[in-house]
């Protein structure tokens, strides 16, 4: 490649590389510094921090956390009449099962599975916040307590928009599978499916890799 | 031993990755427009706030000094927008400023809604930064490059070849933290870390239909010899001769994560980065040969004569 001749302020360009070649080691500084001690710089330079977080994530966990266990988050369907059970749809292997039909080119479904994943996790944080507040208040109790009452308080919980996305999810879900929903109201649980040999501390009767995390009481459609 | 300014001027001779960063931008320009093209369907239910699921923008949003909700009421200016640069950033149009504007846009639609987004996503984020310094418009530009003065092209050269080593060393620091990281989970510790994986339906295209995969040799085989390939990877990476290995086996890691994991997009830009581990003479001989490939095959094709 051809380059021009003519030399304009030497000195100018030759300390601008010094400084160029400044910044680079101060970034990668920075990027050490905010992978090895993020709460350090999270309270030392907030802004820096924050500036990293929005533009240049820096957060490689990448498959390091295992989980041992599948999640469910059923629909029960029931008659409104007879009051019992017509249909059970999981939600998750729903997802997943229209993620596995598209894929390579399943960014759309693989989306949906994401969210639906982290509307989850925002179910069961809230869950444990409550459950905590619950084992503050009635210590002692059986888990399943813990479990049906912090779900209740959950449902109470107006603020939350968590609950709310996975109804609208429920719904969508059942007008995608052309399921009847004249006179039906419907109940979502949410359990963890632990992979053998791991066992849960709590399982529901009759199946000791299944631990209830989630009940909500029956809603109409 | 460590004299700056030998190392300065010696970034300053030439851009000496110029074919693969102009190869690596119009690549990750197309990488985006797929997936956007892709997630097209799923657009208003990502980012207009009223869709499916009520979703917030993240809390970095507030650093563009943009309304969040009007934001979500305009998303498709910002896919519009980020489409339009792509285009440009292919053919070369507006150089860094372009490339610039190409990684704002698509940080911002990042931001708007990052509960979707994978360590692909965000690597190829950081890729496009990087990318934004560098001198990419060597080959694959509908315009010619402009010419410096030796003082300015100089500079260039350095800020180009300072961005494509923030890559290798990013790429080097990403593998070695997931090591890390996983020689610190008590699974992967254990040899089971690949089992879990493996039989967590999410991911695992094995574990359909609530089928379990059962705990075998190769799994303790392939639990800690990834978790020894990532640590190792820049150690490895830095040799030539333990290069081909290193690259090899990443490679092969990122086959495994394609097929088995159903993780798509992250495979093909980690594996694009590799080409920046070779030098230019390697890869403009490589592209010549296999163009001296095509050529062959294209003369000793039958001709039909009608």
């Amino acid at each position: 490649m051809q380059t021009g001749t003519k030399l304009t302020y030497p000195i100018a360009y030759k300390w601008l590389s010094y400084v160029i070649v400044l910044a680079f080691v101060y970034y990668w500084l920075f990027t050490i510094a905010i992978i090895f001690l993020p709460k350090t710089i999270n309270t030392t330079t907030p802004r820096q921090a924050a500036v990293y977080t929005a533009f240049i994530r820096q957060n490689w966990q990448l498959f390091a956390a295992s989980k041992v266990y599948n999640r469910q988050l059923n629909v029960v369907l029931r008659d409104k009449i007879t009051q019992q059970p017509t249909d059970t749809i999981d939600l998750v292997q729903y997802t997943i099962a229209e993620k596995r039909k598209q894929a390579p080119f399943n960014n759309y479904e693989d989306a949906i599975d994401h969210i639906l994943y982290k509307e989850m996790n925002g179910l069961e944080r809230q869950l444990a916040v409550k459950k905590k507040i619950l084992q503050q208040q009635f210590p002692g109790r059986a888990d399943s307590f813990y479990m049906q009452q912090s779900s209740l308080l959950l449902e109470q919980d107006s603020l939350q928009q968590t609950l709310k996305n996975l109804v609208n999810y429920t719904k969508y879900v059942l007008q995608q599978k052309k399921i009847n929903t004249a006179n039906k109201a419907f109940q979502l649980t949410e359990l963890h499916k632990y992979i053998q040999p791991q066992l849960p501390a709590y399982s529901i009767a009759g199946d000791s890799t299944a631990e209830p995390l989630f009940i909500s009481t029956f809603k109409n459609l | 031993m460590f004299d700056i300014k030998q190392i300065i001027g010696h970034l300053q001779q030439r851009n000496q990755k110029a074919y693969y960063l102009a190869f690596l931008r119009v690549a990750l320009s197309i990488w985006y427009l797929k997936e956007l093209l892709f997630r097209w369907p799923a657009l208003e239910m990502l980012y207009s706030g009223h869709g499916l699921f009520k979703l917030k923008p993240s809390a970095a949003i507030s650093l563009f000094h943009l309304n969040p909700l009007w934001l979500q009421q305009h998303y498709m200016m910002v896919v519009y927008a980020c489409i339009f640069l792509l285009l440009l950033n292919i053919i070369g149009i507006g150089r860094n400023i372009v490339s610039c504007l190409v990684f704002i846009a698509l940080a911002l639609l990042q931001n708007m809604n990052d509960t979707f987004e994978n360590g692909g996503d965000w690597m190829a984020l950081l890729l496009m930064f990087y990318l934004l310094f560098a001198d990419t418009f060597s080959h694959f530009t509908l315009l010619k490059q402009k010419i410096y003065s030796s003082e300015m092209q100089r500079l260039h050269n350095l800020v180009s070849n300072l961005a494509s080593y923030a890559i290798l060393i990013n790429l080097c620091l990403v593998y070695f933290m997931a090591g890390l990281y996983k020689a610190q989970d008590p699974y992967w510790l254990k040899g089971t870390g690949i089992y879990y994986f493996l039989n967590d339906d999410r991911y695992s295209i094995l574990a359909a239909n609530k089928q379990l995969v059962s705990p075998s040799i190769w799994m303790y085989v392939v639990n800690y010899g990834t978790v020894l390939f990532e640590i190792s990877f820049p150690f490895l990476v830095f040799f030539k001769r333990s290069r081909w290995i290193a690259l090899l086996l990443g490679v092969i890691m990122h086959l495994g994560i394609y097929f088995f994991l159903m993780i798509y997009g992250m495979s093909v830009v980690f594996i694009l980065q590799y080409g920046l581990f070779f030098s230019n003479e390697e890869i403009i001989s490589t592209v010549e040969k296999i163009k001296g490939m095509i050529k062959f095959k294209r003369k000793t094709l039958p001709v039909v004569i009608k």
